[in-house]
């Protein structure tokens, strides 16, 4: 199977360069008119040539080869007003590009933002693509405008529960979402338990997930990518803007250090909740801590007209101590060294060094210990796009990644009558090669396909362990320093085919297979920080999941209403869940406690937007499947995941009554998540004991929420523009269930009850952002 | 000016950390009721106990539902079986000799269903010693320490629970079940965890030797509703039993081997 994609590939590769006689390239970059700063995947089109075209790469390089001749470039992206470039092609030419932001008033409305096709002829099929500029537009929590929180608006992508920065893609894990900030994968994307996540909005330039289909570039998770991309700073003009709210407030500072060669970007983010505690004389209230903050820098420096580096970081923390009896501290920190370099106008290179890392550290006093845990990766990534004829766009490169991880340590205080139980570093090498191409068949038809292969080395030093069926060791082996203990690689195949049939209809499919070996070991059912990584290692495989899907993509009157649906079926291999009655936390034969088994996943995503008009906006439905299959789990009958839900549905409305007033509103309704909770009990040695139906059989209860927003823009000037947003969260009040929890009533003896936290009612909020310019 | 600050510190707590507790009533399918066996057989001569209920509805208020009209038959390798009669409440209970290496199969009959469950009594493991050691850990841990020694079986998985009494009382603090997985064939020393006692306190120790279906059981029992774990179950479930056609509980023998100190 693999060694006839590869000949197929190969062939593939080689018929697609047909060379044509005196033909020529014209390239440059992209940028944003407004700010100098690069834009990435901008769609070129030649009008005169149909089905002509490529597209920027992520660092907005674009090369096209044509014959000679006059031609006319028709630039369009996301946002910016498309633009029409005459150019005349009688030798190889270097032409940098500029858009211009679209700004919609009333009056314009009948003038698109974007090439309104998009949607239908690009490659991307389960690409959703999240607009920075509409962000704030949404109704917030707490009025911090949160991508995470409006991805989870889109179908196939669900929140993991309230005050939750964790997803599901399309009956995916927790973990098997890969989520890169400026290529630097980001651990725990949450801050204050959750409640946000860490991406800043002001410091972001793009947010694009794909939950299927991704290029041969990305790996290492199963379920989806969330690629994350940071402002550069605005190369020709300083400002300021930010954005005050009850919880937290934001400031941005960007600006040209040289102008049009070289500009900067700083972002921070503070709560100040916490400043009012130690003002109060309620002890419980100020010797608690509750903040985060955090920081992101980006510089970049044109080093003439080929070379371009970039050095960009974020850093955050997370406090949180409630009066003496509990602590957490954690954070991420990441660093990206990127250099950007023009080899030829046809070839673009990136070559980026990596570091990101995360840690926490929980107090818990009445027991006088803390536990620890720490994540360091350095990455090197080396991507080539190669645009090889005006029908072919190649992308090749390699990647490597060291992973040190200490996952849980306890140290304990002198007198606690315990002893320090030092976790294990756990060492290894994630690489991969990979090549992929965009192949525009015809008009009507475009292929992309591609295959990484990738490589996993598990180092010593470290303790590897021999278990017995029921999770007992046996035996274990130590190796020494950089010794090899496991290897594992894989074939991952990628495919993305899209076929026009006709001018407002297409039909994608899409294929791909993820290998992860990288695993998150919870001991929650939220994304908590406290969560364990863990590597692969004899006795943990790598997790393999297959997808395919199938959309189609209707566009009716004018482009005004994009309607789409898909379905798609994923099938896990490796798949990891806990031995039945596991106790997973701080346990060193923690391996002992997980078994493997398979899991399945389908479903039909339904999506309807409106994009033109004071009303836009969209209803995404999901009608959708999650198993697992364990032989030691439920007798080896398949489970609901706990992320199985059956309907998932949410409407976003945004209306704009005149250039001062938008309304906006955002439904949600979900099937609660399967569970296990007890349906009888019965007493053995005294002691009542809860008896189970089965793994994950009963569910919560089934969740909605109604938020509205409103936003109010004062009157802007050259030098100052700023908003008002007014945002009430859970709008009816509905008492979500955050958690159950059951066992013996308080109150009366004997009697069993189930006991709901719900969080979140009626959570207003006021926000006031601004901008000098 | 106080009020007004803590107004404020309130109102930001409340803002981020809004909750809402109230009892619920979940929408769950009824479970069928069911038959709970608790047996346990000790070596030498002891009543031999097996109780039998049946399992109840969780939101339900009512308790023990006893089984009263059961059928209970203890046979061993040798073919010999013998009537365990009911005397009352649900409990059958007679006198009954185990023996070490002698493999017990319990059968109970209860409204024409059966249940079989095989247990196998394991041999004594001899306690060697109790020590005791002073700690000076201030400020409330002043006192004695007590640690037991045992010599595990070499070759084989042991599987061990300890229980201990001060003063004939019997404490519960103990990290009650762990075999022998890495310390095959050693000399195990292990103290009893958060124990510092005084001068003229009297503790004995029970070094339960169990075998492996017991051990699963209580085990994993442990776990749904252990108390002093450091957290619940991520997976809860019923417990592993060694009951057939789904009986609940569990048919246990062991062996014990005994000892007192008395604090110096």
């Amino acid at each position: 199977m693999v060694k006839k994609l590869l000949v197929s590939s190969i062939i593939l590769f080689l018929s697609i360069g047909t060379a044509y006689a005196q033909e020529h390239t014209i390239s440059g970059t992209i940028k944003d008119r407004s700010n100098g700063e690069e834009a990435p995947y901008v769609t070129v089109r030649v009008k005169e040539l149909t089905g002509v075209g490529t597209t920027s790469n992520a660092y907005g390089f674009y090369s096209i080869t044509l014959e000679r001749g006059s031609y006319t470039l028709l630039i369009s992206s996301l946002g910016f007003k498309t633009l029409e470039q005459p150019i005349s092609l009688e030798a190889d030419t270097t032409l940098h590009l500029a858009l211009e932001v679209y700004t919609q008033t009333l009056d314009e409305v009948i003038i698109s933002s974007k090439n309104e096709e998009d949607n239908l002829t690009s490659i991307d099929g389960s690409k959703v693509e999240i607009d920075m500029r509409t962000l704030h537009e949404v109704p917030t929590f707490g009025g911090e405008p949160d991508i995470i929180r409006v991805a989870q608006l889109s179908p196939g992508i669900k929140t993991a529960g309230e005050g939750n920065a964790g997803f599901y893609v399309r009956g995916g894990g927790l973990d098997q979402n890969l989520v890169l900030l400026d290529e630097a994968p980001v651990y725990s994307p949450s801050h204050m338990l959750g409640v946000f996540s860490v991406f800043n909005g002001d410091a972001l330039k793009s947010a694009s997930i794909y939950k299927g289909g991704m290029s041969a570039e990305y790996g290492g998770r199963t379920a989806s990518v969330m690629d994350i991309r940071m402002k550069e700073g605005n190369a020709k003009e300083y400002n300021m803007s930010g954005g005050v709210g009850l919880i937290a407030s934001r400031l941005t500072v960007e600006g040209p250090i040289v102008e049009d060669k070289s500009s900067f970007i700083i972002s921070g983010r503070r709560s100040y909740a916490d400043l009012f505690f130690g003002l109060s004389s309620d002890s419980t209230i100020n010797n608690s801590t509750l903040y985060f903050y955090d920081l992101n820098l980006k510089a970049n420096y044109s080093l003439g007209e080929k070379d371009k580096m970039y050095v960009s970081g974020y850093f955050g923390r997370d406090a949180f101590a409630f009066v003496d009896n509990f602590g957490m501290n954690w954070g991420n920190a990441t660093g990206t060294l990127r250099w950007n370099h023009i080899v030829n106008e046809k070839l673009f290179s990136n070559t980026s060094l990596i570091y990101n890392s995360y840690f926490y550290d929980f107090r818990f006093e009445e027991r006088g210990l803390n536990l620890l845990s720490t994540i360091n990766d350095i990455n090197i990534k080396q991507d080539f796009s190669y645009y090889l004829n005006n029908r072919n766009t190649l992308s090749f490169g390699l990647n490597a990644i060291h992973h040190t991880m200490e996952p849980g340590s306890i140290l304990v205080d002198d007198d606690s009558g315990l002893t320090d139980d030092q976790a294990e570093l756990a060492n290894g090498i994630e690489s991969a090669v990979y090549a992929q191409n965009e192949f525009k068949i015809s008009e009507q038809f475009q292929l992309s396909f591609g295959l990484r292969f990738s490589m996993f080395h598990r180092l010593g030093s470290g303790t590897s362990y021999e278990f017995d069926s029921s999770g007992n060791i046996l035996s274990s082996t130590f190796h020494d320093e950089g010794d090899l203990m496991q290897f594992y690689n894989g074939l991952e195949p990628r495919l993305s085919a899209t076929y026009r049939i006709d001018n407002s209809s297409s039909l994608k499919l899409l294929y791909n297979r993820n290998n992860q070996y990288l695993h998150l070991i919870s001991n929650s059912t939220s994304l908590l920080p406290s969560d364990i990584w863990i590597l692969s290692s004899n006795n943990v495989k790598p997790q393999i999941a297959d997808q395919l899907s199938i959309g189609y993509h209707k566009n009716l009157n004018d482009n005004m209403f994009q309607a789409s649906t898909e379905v798609y079926y994923k099938y896990m291999q490796n798949a990891i869940d806990y031995r039945d009655g596991a106790d997973i936390f701080v346990n060193e034969a923690l391996e002992g406690e997980l078994v493997y088994g398979t899991g399945q996943a389908y479903g039909l995503e339904f999506l309807f937007k409106k994009t033109k008009g004071q009303l836009t906006g969209w209803l995404g439905y999901t009608l959708a499947k999650t198993t697992r299959q364990f032989d030691e789990i439920n007798d080896g009958l398949p489970f609901s995941a706990r992320q199985d839900r059956t309907h998932d549905l949410s409407v976003v409305l945004n209306y704009k009554f005149n250039p001062k007033w938008t309304v906006s509103a955002n439904f949600v309704y979900y099937t609660g998540d399967a569970v296990t909770f007890p349906t009888g009990k019965y007493t053995y040695d005294g002691i009542t004991v809860p008896l189970y139906s089965g793994r994950n059989a009963e569910r919560m209860p089934d969740y909605h929420r109604l938020d509205l927003g409103l936003t109010w823009y004062n009157k802007s000037t050259d030098k100052f523009e700023s908003n008002w947003n007014f945002s009430l969260y859970n709008a009816y009040g509905r008492e979500n269930a955050y958690s159950i929890t059951v066992g013996e009533s308080e109150t009366i003896p004997g009697q069993f009850e189930a006991t709901q936290l719900s969080l979140f009612r009626w959570i207003p909020s006021i926000t006031y952002n601004f901008k000098f310019k | 000016m106080k009020s007004i600050i803590n107004f404020f510190a309130i109102g930001a707590l409340a803002i981020l950390i809004v909750s809402c507790q109230q009892i619920v009533e979940l929408e769950i399918e009824d479970s069928e009721k069911k038959v709970v066996i608790a047996a346990e057989l000790q070596a030498g001569t002891h009543p031999f106990e097996v109780l039998i209920s049946r399992s109840s509805l969780y939101y339900e208020s009512d308790t023990n539902v006893f089984v009263e009209n059961a059928i209970v038959i203890l046979s061993d390798d040798f073919g010999l079986s013998q009537l365990i009669p009911h005397t009352a409440d649900g409990l059958y209970s007679a006198n009954v000799v185990g023996e070490a290496g002698n493999t017990y199969t319990l059968s109970v009959e209860v409204d024409d269903l059966s249940y079989t469950a095989q247990s196998t009594m394991p041999y004594v493991i001899p306690l060697i010693n109790l020590t005791t050691r002073s700690s000076s850990q201030p400020p409330n841990q002043v006192g004695t320490r007590v640690s037991y020694s045992f010599k595990d079986s070499v070759g084989i998985m042991n599987y061990y629970r300890v229980r201990h009494s001060v003063d004939g009382e019997l404490q519960s603090t103990e990290p009650r079940f762990f075999n022998d997985g890495l310390q095959d064939g050693q000399l195990i020393t292990r103290s009893i965890r958060r124990g510092v006692y005084q001068t003229g306190q009297e503790i004995t120790v029970e070094l339960i030797h169990m075998n492996e279906s017991n051990y699963d059981y209580l085990y994993t029992l442990d776990e749904i509703i252990g108390e002093n774990r450091f957290s619940n179950s991520t997976s809860p479930a019923n417990p592993i039993t060694n009951w057939s056609n789904g009986a609940l509980g569990v048919f246990n023998t062991y062996n014990i081997d005994t000892m007192t100190v008395v604090i110096p």
